[in-house]
């Protein structure tokens, strides 16, 4: 288990002040913040837990949030024990002003449950392209450059990435998602990505100040696995001449080849 | 001003078109503006037709089309029997154009009543269970595309694009139809070449078809969004650094001759 213990010690005291503080309320939820709410619901939420990672957890889901708490287990790699998930779930299908709201599902805590993933906030699907081209530097992306980092993020590390997240389909140069290029127009009208065609004629993505800003405090969201994945994709994908990387995605992936221009 | 090029595939037919209409011409004698356009047309998810020369010819062609398509006179044709079909539908406006374009020559000479009538037709079409590709002249005579001459090139544009695509086809699909996703490729960058090469007139935004069957048999018309070409276009900048680097050293050194 990996994790900075100084900030574990504070975690750890932070959520014993928080069990101390009485309160009226007996509803039991995460609110539209994703933090959870009522003390009534923190007590039987620290008895539920058997493990030091469940502490941990349901520390930092009662003082920062749900979706800190699972940017945390994602992060450090916790398991977080089956009678804490299960009472988690419970709880909140009871939740009157959130019914059927967030859950997790049991036995996904390898890795993160849809429930978990939606926990993540912050995060929404063009968050994983602005981080792309942000690790881009100043080479910034091609489009098939874009488009074949992002398809390996997906399929790399699924457990790690939100939903809903790119749906790739096989195209004349392997996976190609429409969806990555408009949420790139987004970024881009938002400030936050530049698009520049040139006379190559197809346009290249590069990160602006105000995109490296929100990629900073974007990539405080993902597991430092992911970011890591990510910067070594990127790298390598813009050292690959545009076949190259082609032909290395349909290598590993050569479902995607049934609509290639290239034969073999 | 106007490039049309369609690519029989062994997979279904491609169709590109470059995207400036220009205006003016005819009795004015000169043309005033350039306006992008669509210049294929998706008629009842059945076929594509692109029309060379004046819009107005090319609205009624495209109405003809589907008139035909429609009342299902192409039905259980044979080719042979369709492009004749087709021929005497679209020959009867052309015909028109032509005859009074003749009176207005005696006024304004051959070259600016021409403008106002002269237009070639390339059509992809379901006909006789098989995906074709025809051509018909400014006088409505039909041309089928075969496996040995797949493509065909209309408009101003055709001088430099039928050299152009007998490259492509000698080096990438020599001895067989090329599939579609090939077709694309090659329509993108004679549409591309004839666009940087070209004194004037054709112009993006390109428009990309293509007329294919799926597993069930059913026919449909699929346009390319522009997106879906970026990276042909990457593809494409790509062959041509490769063309550009031959013969220069590259990477090991040469072999030296054995000694003597």
């Amino acid at each position: 288990m990996q994790y900075p213990q100084p900030l574990h010690s504070r975690r750890i005291w932070s959520g014993l002040t928080a069990l101390m503080m009485p309160s009226p309320k007996t509803e039991m939820y995460f609110d539209e913040n994703s933090t959870f709410r009522s003390v009534d619901a923190c007590s039987h939420l620290f008895s539920s837990c058997s493990t030091l990672e469940d502490n941990l957890f349901a520390s930092i889901a009662i003082n920062r949030g749900a979706g800190a708490a699972l940017a945390d287990a994602l992060r450090y790699g916790w398991e977080i024990s089956s009678p804490l998930v299960d009472y988690i779930r419970s709880m909140l299908s009871e939740s009157p002003t959130h019914p059927g709201g967030y859950y997790i599902e049991e036995g996904e805590w390898g890795g993160v449950s849809k429930g978990g993933r939606d926990m993540l906030q912050n995060m929404n699907r063009q968050d994983w392209a602005l981080l792309a081209v942000d690790r881009a530097g100043t080479g910034g992306l091609s489009p098939v450059q874009i488009q074949k980092i992002l398809f390996l993020l997906g399929k790399e590390l699924p457990n790690e990435i939100t939903i809903p997240f790119y749906n790739f389909v096989p195209h004349n140069y392997g996976p190609f998602c429409k969806d990555v290029y408009s949420d790139a127009e987004r970024l881009a009208a938002d400030g936050l990505v530049a698009i520049e065609r040139k006379s190559a004629g197809y346009p290249e993505y590069r990160i602006t100040p105000p995109g490296s800003e929100r990629a900073m405090a974007v990539a405080r969201e993902a597991t430092p696995r992911l970011l890591e994945y990510l910067e070594s994709i990127v790298g390598w994908a813009q050292r690959q001449s545009f076949s190259g990387l082609v032909r290395a995605i349909y290598a590993k992936y050569p479902e995607f080849r049934v609509n290639s221009v290239f034969n073999d | 001003m106007t490039l049309i090029i369609g690519i029989k595939c062994s997979d279904g037919i491609v169709m590109g078109a470059d995207g400036a209409a220009t205006l003016g011409g005819g009795a004015l004698g000169h043309f005033t503006v350039r306006q992008p356009v669509k210049k294929l047309a998706a008629i009842e998810n059945s076929i594509i037709a692109g029309v060379s020369g004046p819009v107005g010819l090319a609205q009624r062609i495209n109405g003809v089309m589907r008139q035909l398509w429609n009342s299902g006179q192409l039905a259980s044709k044979q080719s042979f029997e369709a492009m004749t079909i087709i021929r005497n539908a679209i020959g009867e406006y052309l015909l028109v154009e032509i005859h009074y374009a003749n009176k207005v020559a005696e006024l304004l000479g051959t070259t600016k009543a021409g403008h106002s009538a002269l237009t070639h037709t390339v059509i992809a079409a379901p006909i006789d269970q098989q995906l074709r590709l025809y051509q018909f002249d400014c006088g409505g005579a039909p041309e089928e595309a075969t496996d040995d001459l797949p493509f065909i090139a209309i408009g101003s544009g055709q001088q430099l694009a039928d050299p152009f695509l007998a490259f492509l086809r000698h080096v990438f699909w020599k001895d067989s139809l090329p599939n579609v996703a090939k077709g694309i490729f090659a329509t993108l960058w004679s549409l591309e070449h004839a666009i940087r090469t070209n004194p004037g007139g054709v112009a993006e935004p390109m428009q990309l078809m293509i007329l294919s069957k799926d597993e069930q048999d059913r026919c449909s018309v699929t346009e390319f969004a522009e997106e879906e070409l970026e990276e042909h276009r990457e593809a494409v900048r790509e062959a041509e650094s490769y063309l550009a680097r031959f013969g220069r050293e590259q990477g090991d050194a040469p072999p030296e001759p054995p000694p003597a």
